[in-house]
C-alpha cells in the first residue's frame, strides 16, 4: 500500500509539471515529422495514386469480363459506355480516351496516351495480357493450379534487394520513440534529485519505509511513465502519421528492456556523481552518443554494413535495428537479443547503484544530504 | 521515552558529540539548546537513524535503536531544520503521503491528514500548492507533515528558524497543544526565549557537548551570584568610568541601553548611579534582571548562543 501511495506520489509530481510532460512528447513527434517529411525523398514511400475512371467499350464477352472484373487491384473503374458515346465523346473533347476490348484486341483509344490514367490503363492491361497468356498456357499444358488468374497489389516499398525498407517516417518513427526513451535516464535522475533539492530525502530516511523500497518504487515509476509516453507517441505515429509498427502492442512490450536500461543508468549516475548536473551533462552528452551511433539522428540503410557495426556499440542501436528487423522483415530474433542485452546491463547498473547507495546508508554524508 | 547514554560521533578527526547522555521523560518537553555546530543536529541525526554512532546507546519507548530501529521509527515524528515538502503537491497530498509512510491508509489517513492540517491552521489550504504557501504555512505544513501520524516522540530541529512573529506564535502554541495531549517533545533550538517558554527541562550543548541540564530554575541557580542591572540613559554613556566599578564584570552596550553583569552582593548599584550622577548623565530608565539562559550559556561556555 506504501508502494502504491509512493507511485502515486511520483505520477502527481508528473502531473504537476505538464508543461515537461506535452515537451517529452511533442518533440519526438515534431521531429518525427521534421525529419520524415525532409527525408522523404531519398527513402521509399508510399505514393498514392489517384483513382481513374476510364470508359469502357466491349462486346460484353468472356474477356472483357474478367478484364473488368479484376481491374479492382489496378485503382482503375471502367465505366461500360456505348462505342457511340465513345466515338462522339472523343469528337467534341467530352472525352480524352478510352479502352475498347474485342474477342481480338485490346485498344487504348486516347488523346493523352502519356497521361497517367493512360498509363495505369496500359500497366494493368499488359498484366491481365500476360495473365491471360499464362492461363492459356497453363491450361494447355494440363495445369489447372496455374490456370486461375492471379492479381497482387501492384506497388510496395522494396529496397534495390527487393527486400522492404521502412519510409522516412517509419525510420523516424522508430529512431526518435528510442531516443526519447534514453531521455528517460534524466527523468530518474531528476526523480532523485528531487528528493535532494526539496530535503525530503531526510523525512524518507527518517521513516520506516524502507530506502531500499524508495529505490525500487522510483524505479517501476519511471519505467511506467516512461512507457505511457512511448504508448502516446507509438499510437501518434500510426494513427496520424500513418506509421506501420506491424504490432503496436508487441512493439512497445519490446521497448520494455529499454526503459528499465535507461532508468538504470539514471539510478547508477546518480549514486556516481552524486550531484545532478555533473549527472546531467554525462547523461546528455552519452544519450547524443548513443543516440548518433544507434543511427537516429540520419537515416541508414537496413543492409548498410557501416550502420551494422555502429549499431554494435549502441545500445540505442540494438533496439533500433531490432525493432526494424522486427516491422520490415518479421524477425523478432534481433529485438529478443537486444532485450536480454539491455534487461541484463540494467540490472547489474541497478544493482550497483543499490550497492553504493546501501554502502552510504547511515555514513556521515546522508545526513549531508 | 527516550534515553541517550554515552553518545559519540567523530566527523574524521572533528568529535562532534562528545560522551552526551540524557533522558526524556513521557509527557515532557525537552530542550536541547546551544549555538549553531554544538552538536545538536548530529545528536538528532542520530536519534532518527539517519547517521551511525560510534558509541553510545539510544533507545526509544525502551526499543534499542541498534536491535529495532524500524519498529523504533514507528513511535517517532520528525520536524527538520530546513523545509522538507514538496512544493509541487498540495499540503494535503504533502501530508497524506508521509502519513502512509507510517503504515496510514483509506479513510484513517484521509481524517488524521485534515485534522493536522486543522491543527496546525491550514486547512483551508489543504487543496492548494505549497508553492503558492509563505515561509510562515510552509513552516506549519512542515510540522503537520511530522505530527500526521501521531508520533510518541516529536522531535523539533529549530521549527521557527527565518519565520515571522506571527506564525513563531503560531508553531510556540501548537507545541504547548500538543504537550498538554500528552505527546513527548524534544526541541532543539539556538533561541533562550523559545527554550524558556516551551521546555520543562533543558540541556545546554557546546562544542559536542552537555555543559549543563535541568530546569530553568536549576540552570538558573548554576550563577545564582550572578545578578544583572539594566540601564537606559540619555546620550552617551561613560562606559570607561563605569567599567571601573567593583563588582562589575561585564558591560554590555547597545545604543543607550546598558545591560551591567555583577557578581557577588556588593554595592554595584549605588556605585554606578554614583557615577552617573557625577557625570551629569540622565537615566531614562533602570531594572535589576534575573539571569536568563543566555546568561548562563555566557557563563557556562564563555560564549554566546548566537556567536
Amino acid at each position: 500500500m506504501r508502494s502504491l501511495q509512493f507511485l502515486k506520489k511520483e505520477g502527481l509530481h508528473s502531473l504537476a509539471a505538464p508543461e515537461t510532460v506535452l515537451l517529452m512528447l511533442l518533440f519526438p513527434l515534431l521531429i518525427t515529422w521534421v525529419l520524415g517529411t525532409a527525408f522523404s525523398g531519398i527513402s521509399a514511400r508510399t505514393i498514392d495514386l489517384p483513382e481513374a475512371r476510364m470508359p469502357f467499350v466491349s462486346d460484353g464477352g468472356m474477356a472483357a469480363q474478367l478484364y473488368q472484373g479484376n481491374s479492382g487491384h489496378s485503382g482503375i473503374t471502367f465505366e461500360p459506355v456505348s462505342r457511340e458515346e465513345a466515338d462522339s465523346g472523343l469528337m467534341d473533347g467530352s472525352l480524352k480516351q478510352y479502352v475498347e476490348l474485342t474477342d481480338k484486341a485490346l485498344i487504348l483509344h486516347s488523346d493523352d496516351p502519356q497521361g497517367m490514367e493512360a498509363m495505369m490503363v496500359r500497366m494493368y492491361s499488359n498484366a491481365f495480357i500476360q495473365q491471360a497468356n499464362l492461363t492459356g498456357l497453363a491450361l494447355k499444358e494440363g495445369r489447372l493450379d496455374l490456370a486461375a488468374p492471379q492479381f497482387f497489389e501492384y506497388t510496395r516499398i522494396e529496397g534495390m534487394d527487393g527486400r522492404a525498407e521502412p519510409s522516412s517516417f517509419g525510420y523516424y518513427g522508430v529512431t526518435m520513440l528510442t531516443m526519447i526513451l534514453m531521455y528517460g535516464s534524466l527523468q530518474m535522475l531528476s526523480m532523485l534529485s528531487q528528493e535532494k533539492a526539496a530535503r525530503t530525502s531526510l523525512r524518507l530516511k527518517a521513516s520506516p519505509y524502507a530506502m531500499g523500497k524508495v529505490f525500487l518504487v522510483k524505479t517501476l515509476a519511471s519505467c511506467f511513465i516512461l512507457m505511457v509516453q512511448a504508448a502516446i507517441i507509438v499510437l501518434f505515429n500510426h494513427f496520424v502519421y500513418g506509421i506501420e509498427y506491424r504490432n503496436i502492442g508487441l512493439v512497445l512490450m519490446m521497448v520494455v528492456p529499454l526503459a528499465v536500461f535507461v532508468t538504470s543508468l539514471g539510478v547508477l549516475s546518480y549514486q556516481v556523481f552524486r550531484t545532478e548536473n555533473a549527472a546531467s551533462v554525462f547523461l546528455n552528452i552519452l544519450t547524443i552518443a548513443l543516440v548518433f551511433l544507434g543511427g537516429g539522428y540520419m537515416m541508414v540503410s537496413l543492409d548498410d554494413s557501416t550502420f551494422a557495426a555502429l549499431t554494435q556499440f549502441s545500445p540505442i542501436g540494438w533496439v533500433n535495428q531490432g525493432l526494424f528487423q522486427y516491422i520490415y522483415r518479421g524477425s523478432s530474433a534481433p529485438i529478443l537479443w537486444a532485450g536480454a542485452k539491455l534487461l541484463g546491463l540494467g540490472l547489474v547498473m541497478y544493482l550497483l547503484a543499490f550497492w553504493l547507495f546501501k554502502k552510504e546508508e547511515g555514513s556521515d554524508r546522508v545526513a549531508a544530504d | 521515552m527516550l534515553e541517550v547514554k554515552k553518545l559519540v560521533k567523530r566527523y574524521g578527526s572533528k568529535l562532534a558529540v562528545s560522551d552526551v547522555s540524557f533522558k526524556v521523560e513521557k509527557g515532557e518537553i525537552y530542550g536541547l539548546l546551544g549555538p549553531n555546530g554544538a552538536g545538536k543536529s548530529s545528536t538528532i541525526n542520530i536519534i532518527t537513524g539517519l547517521i551511525k554512532k560510534d558509541s553510545g546507546q539510544v533507545t526509544i519507548g525502551g526499543l534499542d535503536l541498534d536491535r529495532e530501529l524500524t519498529k523504533a521509527k514507528y513511535l517517532l515524528g520528525i520536524v527538520p531544520q530546513d523545509l522538507a515538502i514538496y512544493n509541487d503537491l498540495t499540503a494535503l497530498q504533502n501530508v497524506k503521503f508521509f502519513g502512509a509512510l507510517y503504515g496510514l491508509t483509506g479513510g484513517t489517513l484521509q481524517k488524521q491528514a485534515l485534522e493536522t492540517l486543522e491543527f496546525v491552521g491550514l486547512k483551508d489550504k489543504a487543496r492548494d500548492k505549497v508553492k503558492t504557501f509563505s515561509g510562515g504555512m510552509k513552516r506549519r505544513l512542515n510540522i503537520a507533515c511530522g505530527l500526521v501520524h501521531r508520533p510518541q516522540l516529536l522531535i523539533l530541529d529549530e521549527p521557527t528558524v527565518g519565520i515571522d512573529p506571527q506564525s513563531r506564535n503560531h508553531i510556540m502554541e501548537a507545541i504547548l497543544q500538543l504537550n498538554r495531549e500528552g505527546m513527548t517533545i524534544l526541541y532543539t533550538t539556538h533561541y533562550m526565549e523559545e527554550a524558556e517558554q516551551l521546555c520543562s527541562r533543558i540541556a545546554i550543548m557546546d562544542a559536542g557537548q552537555i555543559v549543563a541540564q535541568g530546569n530553568l530554575q536549576e540552570l538558573r541557580s548554576l550563577i545564582e551570584e550572578n545578578w544583572y542591572i539594566a540601564v537606559k540613559v540619555k546620550g552617551t554613556p561613560p562606559v570607561d568610568e563605569l567599567s571601573k566599578v567593583a563588582g562589575v564584570e561585564k558591560i554590555d552596550l547597545n545604543g543607550n541601553a546598558l545591560r551591567f553583569t555583577c557578581r557577588g552582593k556588593h554595592s554595584q548599584l549605588r556605585d554606578i548611579l554614583e557615577v552617573l550622577s557625577r557625570e551629569h548623565t540622565e537615566i531614562l530608565d533602570l531594572s535589576i534582571d534575573e539571569p536568563n539562559l543566555e546568561d548562563v550559556f555566557l557563563t557556562l561556555t564563555g560564549k554566546r548562543l548566537r556567536d
